[in-house]
């Protein structure tokens, strides 16, 4: 069975079943320390917090029901855990965009196909939703990397935020707001 | 609406907010529908550059199996608060052991410094007197 679909056979299935946990792991880890990632920019800091988000789901496995499915019950965990690390982490400034920052991102064009120019110009835009985001209130980074690292639904991210969908488009909405006026300062021009 | 979409617009409408208006806009204008289809790009770009980032190996399992923070440093101040009494009972077991020692060795001199065995000793004192 292909992970695509082994994760969809997972979310159909309650953990009451015979799920192996294993696999959840196999297949959620890389989404899990993605957000943690792009949420804490700190590589060290975003494993520990990967491992406690897997410690806790394992812990309650037995518990789940299966209400929501695996990778929205997880990135509940995860945004908790985000939450609580981010408040630990407000003393500790220094450690911020430490090991991720806008030099890191350029690879990513390279499957593209784009002239010298407008590679140059995402680039530069990719950067600039980088350092955008690390200056994003809390619970609006979080919306946002659900919705644009994650690609969750406004219905998952309100699952896994405990907002409801109208309060997730308020801050996607603030928060694409503020990418985008951060985009056009460091460009020089609107999208 | 005859003027192009806003700023705001496109967030609001990336943000979920969609209205008929701004929908039948989109459709009629290629200049909007560019600008829109050019910030999706940039986002999607965002998200790929963070799927390239490296992802260290699923490891819960070892952080599973390892003792709390809490029990070691327990056991490290256990260590440090028992460490000296042990020390002391020690020094004074061997004390101890090393007197029982002497006392012992003083015993076998006695008895080798003795001309009979202690058990002949009360026949040799009954002799020494009738020979007096």
């Amino acid at each position: 069975m292909d992970p695509a679909a082994t994760a969809t056979a997972i979310m159909e299935h309650s953990a009451t079943e015979t799920t192996d946990f294993d696999t959840v792991v196999h297949l959620y880890w890389p989404r899990v320390f993605r957000f943690a990632l792009a949420s804490l920019r700190d590589r060290d800091a975003a494993e520990a917090l990967t491992q406690d988000c897997f410690l806790h789901a394992y812990k309650a496995w037995e518990r789940f029901r299966g209400e929501a499915s695996i990778q929205t019950w997880l990135m509940r965990i995860a945004v908790n855990l985000v939450r609580d690390a981010s408040r630990n982490r407000r003393l500790q400034f220094w450690k911020r965009l430490r090991d991720v920052d806008a030099d890191g991102v350029g690879v990513h064009t390279r499957d593209l196909r784009l002239t010298p120019e407008a590679e140059a110009l995402l680039r530069e835009q990719v950067a600039g939703i980088w350092k955008a985001t690390a200056h994003l209130p809390e619970r609006q980074k979080s919306v946002f990397l659900l919705r644009f690292a994650d690609e969750m639904t406004l219905l998952e991210i309100a699952a896994a935020t405990g907002l409801s969908e109208n309060a997730v488009k308020v801050h996607l909405y603030r928060a694409l707001r503020a990418v985008r006026a951060h985009m056009e300062k460091v460009t020089g021009r609107s999208e | 609406m005859n003027s192009h979409l806003s700023s705001d617009q496109i967030c609001r409408w990336l943000a979920g907010e969609r209205g008929t208006e701004e929908h039948r806009h989109l459709r009629d204008c290629p200049a909007c529908q560019a600008e829109l289809d050019q910030f999706q790009h940039t986002l999607t770009g965002f998200r790929i550059s963070l799927e390239q980032s490296p992802v260290p190996a699923a490891s819960y399992a070892r952080k599973r199996q390892a003792l709390p923070r809490w029990i070691l440093a327990t056991g490290a101040l256990a260590l440090i608060v028992a460490a000296p009494a042990y020390w002391n009972a020690r020094q004074q077991r061997a004390a101890e052991q090393a007197r029982a020692d002497e006392l012992l060795l003083e015993r076998v001199n006695a008895s080798l410094s003795r001309s009979v065995p202690a058990s002949m000793e009360p026949l040799m004192q009954l002799i020494s007197k009738e020979s007096q």
